[in-house]
């Protein structure tokens, strides 16, 4: 394993038991961020990004349950930590900004209580110099007026500035990696361009790994620096930025670029969204079987491996297995 | 021309509205996932609905059956038997199963008849309350505004007597009679059910369907009686059914101080009255109608938990208050 | 803020106003003349119109009303008609002429002024009230807790099955087990009366059962759907430790239903206080209400009801800023 790979995730797999049944969410995902970069995570709604954002923290709780799987953060497992570990590596290592800014902090206590709380959990200061930390941060990501603003209720923020104070606690003690749920989610266009030229600021003065999730390929697209589509919990094809937009590989991929409203000449070219294609089970191959218009009888029978298909570039589509000169099968340890 | 037309018209519109507004609750009835039917089917699975109900179902039996059930008079003196103990105790014979009183007189048959009448009180008051305060409050709620406003001073008045003292207040001065019991109790008790149904009103009436109905035409008594009434109508009942055991423990209060109905005649209250004077000799006189009405407390708290759970998956987070 | 605890002042005062009309005209208005009832069985038509004089009672409802109020006012809720200055009650026979102020001329005895009354045994049933509020506060603050945070676990089921007995027991007749239990078997605490400070403990747990299984319920509900909120896990997230997170976060959340339902509980305390006194002879102020009402006494009923109201709503004020106090996101209205 490289040494300036910040988090490896290796086979992870994640249940759900509801009504009886078990809805398998993550079935295998594995990938790598390194030092410095940004991953960006694309996924249609519902095909478990969040519920990775917490795999990855290891916050998941019942019904859900992480039945397998490595996430390994700077060679520690933080699946396999112990309580006591992981709170001190939770807010100080590894931070969350997730998609509902409101519901991610306490109604009853002032931000600035809230911000100071996170600093003094994870490093002995003084009350004052954690005050004054926190208006520092503040000011970082770019509230206004932030001494005042410590007193403030987050009720009493706008969306888009509460969203710059999760921000804000994420990097309030230098995060080895930040994990970003869908941060521009419940914000409208405008403000969340605000939001991105935010992170963008930060990663030009700290140098943060991150892993961005979102449904959104425009989010990704313009801020991430590596792109992993997922779908129904399993990786279908990732890449360096540039390679993925400009020669995607994987159906899936290349319905979501398409999906992207464009003019070809001076008219709107027509959208293709992602529909059932083909009717009946799932049967126990490739999971986007049902939606891909190539979809052959191998798809739906046998699952296909990640493989390399070129610099840096996987994908997982039995299309790619014997590709010219690029054929070659990666087994998950090399990565 | 123009009044046979415009008379026309309007008809026509009514009946219109009338069709539409009869969609509108056949509707409601289909895609309501609380239909009476599955609701009952519901509750009939419920273990505290079956506990409880099957506790209550054999109150009532007793209460029905009383001239078959109790052994006997409960106004026959025996003074040669005065005071005995229960048979479960030494010194008792299975003549009188629970004993007897400070005249001789059975203390089972005097618990069974006295617990016909504290029920029946009960049940007199709990229905006048439900009736009486509900209609106020779905009034107040509906209306708001003045009406509203009045009804909230109007029950703060009541409220900031602790009910003990009205009570207590109202029997010094009138005569201790069946009917004067349910009136006290049912005075006493109206503002809770008033407040409660005035805030579910509020919480019903800005909901979808009331609009619909409104812009449909409904009259106001018809949106407040078919549709709001009906819709809290539930949870109304579920907590009135707590009541009825509340109100038999109220009148053993009033009774055991002395307020209530006056002997011979027995009320559970005034068994428990008469038997403070001979605690220590005769303890099971005043203990044993507790040990029924905790009976009929749990029996109804059992009925009302599970009937509350098989409804409420509306998600009306009420606290009921006891 | 302060205009609005002004205007609720306001209001609170029309509240109770309003309590006293009530109670003013029910003792008046009802059948039975408490002159004659004063005077006794066999006294002469002048002896009862001496009474009435002396009661103010030959005076329009009107004005007697607004005489009476006016003596609140001034902190002067009447005299007892039945009770000396020094103790003792009297079967009234030596009630005298009352000039418009109502004062009764001392001749054999002076009669207890109600608010003397009243202070005297305020005390004693401020104890039992606390100690009851302390008890209860404690007992379902810990199974409350305890049940939510081991939710859905055997200690959740025990926990509930205490609360449903506790429930189910009716609250005076525990009181009456209790004494028969402790006191005239066991002998340890003392049961009825008032000695000292022993005597106060057992009606206090009494009077606390009848608060602890709805309070416990409320704190457990009230837990169990904050622990389930969002932000609870943001704090985990953040790495805040769980202690605090229970304590600092979520039981801040969980009181603002308890608060709402504590200022709702305020009655029925001070009515459980009443009966709890009278099972257990406690000479506070719910007996001598008790006492007073079979007496009737009404001078007495009247001023004890008017204090209690005027308690009332003070202490729904202080709950309402309180509320206010703890969720800022409400605003004053």
């Amino acid at each position: 394993m490289n040494n300036d790979v910040i988090l490896a995730v290796k086979e992870i797999r994640t249940q759900f038991a509801t009504g009886g049944k078990i809805k398998k969410v993550l079935d295998g995902l594995s990938f790598s961020i390194r030092e410095g970069r940004v991953m960006g995570l694309v996924g249609v709604s519902g095909t478990g990004k969040s519920v990775l954002a917490m795999t990855i923290l290891n916050l998941v709780s019942p019904p859900g349950r992480i039945v397998g799987g490595e996430v390994l953060l700077k060679g520690i497992d933080i699946l396999k930590a112990s309580e006591h570990d992981l709170r001190r590596i939770r807010g100080r290592e590894l931070t969350l900004v997730s998609q509902d800014p409101y519901t991610f902090m306490d109604p009853l206590y002032t931000v600035g209580d809230q911000v100071i709380e996170v600093i003094r959990a994870h490093d002995r200061v003084s009350r004052k110099k954690a005050r004054d930390r926190a208006i520092q941060l503040l000011a970082t990501v770019g509230i206004p007026d932030p001494e005042r603003r410590l007193l403030n209720y987050p009720h009493q923020f706008s969306g888009g500035m509460q969203q710059r104070v999760i921000i804000a606690m994420a990097i309030a003690c230098n995060p080895s990696l930040i994990v970003l749920d869908d941060p521009t989610r419940s914000l409208d266009v405008t403000i969340q361009a605000q939001i991105l030229g935010v992170l963008s600021d930060l990663r030009k003065r700290i140098h943060t790994t991150m892993l961005l999730i979102s449904a959104s390929v425009q989010v990704v697209a313009q801020f991430a620096d590596d792109i992993m589509t997922i779908f129904n919990g399993r990786c279908m094809e990732m890449g360096p930025k540039r390679t993925l937009l400009v020669s995607p590989r994987h159906p899936y991929t290349r319905n979501l670029l398409e999906a992207v409203p464009s003019l070809e000449g001076e008219r709107l070219k027509r959208l293709k969204g992602i529909e059932l294609l083909h009717r009946g089970d799932q049967g126990s191959g490739c999971v986007f079987y049902r939606y891909c218009e190539k979809g052959e009888n191998r798809c739906r029978e046998t699952q296909p491996e990640l493989t390399q298909v070129g610099e840096d570039h996987f994908c997982t589509c039995h299309f790619f297995d014997g590709e010219a000169g690029l054929g070659r099968k990666l087994g998950v340890a090399e990565i | 021309m123009s009044d046979i037309d415009i008379g026309g018209h309007a008809m026509s519109e009514e009946r219109e509205g009338f069709e539409i507004r009869k969609n509108c609750s056949r509707k409601k009835l289909i895609d309501d996932g609380n239909s009476r039917y599955t609701t009952l089917r519901r509750a009939l699975k419920n273990n505290s609905v079956l506990g409880g109900g099957a506790i209550v179902l054999g109150f009532l039996l007793v209460l029905l059956f009383a001239p078959w059930v109790a052994p006997h008079d409960p106004l026959e003196m025996d003074i040669m038997n005065t005071l005995k103990a229960p048979v479960f105790l030494e010194g008792g014979n299975s003549q009188h199963l629970l004993g007897t009183d400070e005249l001789g007189r059975d203390l089972l048959s005097r618990l069974i008849y006295g617990m016909r009448l504290s029920f029946f009180i009960s049940f007199c008051s709990v229905l006048i309350i439900v009736l009486f305060g509900s209609a106020i409050g779905v009034f107040a709620g509906y209306y708001g505004g003045l009406t509203n406003t009045l009804l909230m001073r109007l029950t703060d008045v009541q409220l900031s007597f602790p009910i003990v003292i009205l009570a207590v207040a109202m029997l010094s001065v009138w005569t201790s009679t069946v009917f004067t019991m349910i009136l006290v109790l049912s005075i006493a008790n109206w503002p809770i059910y008033a407040r409660v149904t005035r805030g579910l009103t509020i919480t019903e009436k800005i909901k979808d369907y009331v609009t619909a109905a409104r812009v449909v035409g409904a009259s106001d008594g018809r949106v407040m009686l078919r549709y709001i009434s009906s819709n809290i109508l539930p949870s109304i009942l579920v907590v009135s059914i707590l009541d009825l055991a509340g109100m038999v423990i109220w009148e053993a209060v009033l009774g055991f101080i002395g307020l209530s109905i006056l002997p011979p005649t027995p009320t559970l209250g005034n068994i428990m009255g008469d038997g403070k004077n001979y605690m220590v000799i005769a303890w099971w006189i005043s203990t044993l109608p507790g040990i029924v009405m905790f009976f009929l407390l749990l029996g109804f708290m059992l009925l009302a938990d599970g009937l509350t759970a098989s409804i409420g998956a509306r998600g009306q987070r009420q606290v009921v208050v006891i | 803020m302060l205009l609005y605890i002004l205007k609720r002042v306001a209001q609170g005062v029309a509240v109770v106003i309003g309590v006293m009309m009530v109670i003013f005209f029910i003792i008046r208005v009802i059948p039975g003349d408490p002159a004659r009832m004063i005077a006794g069985p066999s006294s002469t038509p002048e002896r009862i119109a001496e009474i009435h004089k002396g009661l103010g009672l030959d005076k329009p409802i009107v004005v007697q009303f607004l005489h009476y109020l006016v003596r609140v006012v001034k902190g002067d809720l009447g005299q007892s008609i039945f009770r000396a200055k020094g103790g003792g009650t009297t079967t009234g026979r030596h009630i005298h002429s009352a000039s418009d102020t109502g004062r009764t001329g001392i001749e054999d005895f002076e009669k207890a002024a109600v608010m003397d009354l009243i202070l005297e045994r305020l005390p004693l049933t401020l104890m039992l009230t606390g100690m009851a509020v302390l008890i209860a506060i404690l007992t379902a603050g810990f199974l409350g807790i305890l049940s939510a945070v081991k939710h859905d676990t055997m200690w959740d089921r025990i926990v509930t099955l205490i609360s449903i007995v506790t429930q189910a027991a009716p609250n005076f007749w525990v009181g009456i087990v209790f004494i028969l239990i402790v006191a005239v078997h066991l002998k340890l605490i003392p049961a009825m009366g008032y000695k000292n400070f022993a005597y106060v403990i057992l009606p206090a747990f009494t009077l606390s059962l009848s608060m602890i299984p709805t309070w416990l319920r409320i704190i457990r509900l009230g837990l169990i759907d904050v622990l389930s909120k969002s932000f609870i896990s943001g704090l985990k997230a953040r790495g805040i430790r769980w202690d605090v997170i229970l304590f600092k976060h979520a039981l801040r959340s969980a009181a603002i239903p308890f608060v709402t339902v504590l200022s709702v509980h305020m009655g029925y305390l001070l009515g459980g206080a009443i009966i709890v006194e009278f099972v257990f002879d406690f000479p506070g102020l719910g007996l001598l209400t008790i006492v007073s009402v079979l007496q009737r006494d009404f001078t007495v009923v009247q001023g004890i009801v008017i204090f209690f109201a005027s308690i009332f709503v003070l202490i729904n004020i202080l709950m309402d800023v309180l509320y206010v106090y703890l969720d800022p996101r409400i605003s004053l209205e």
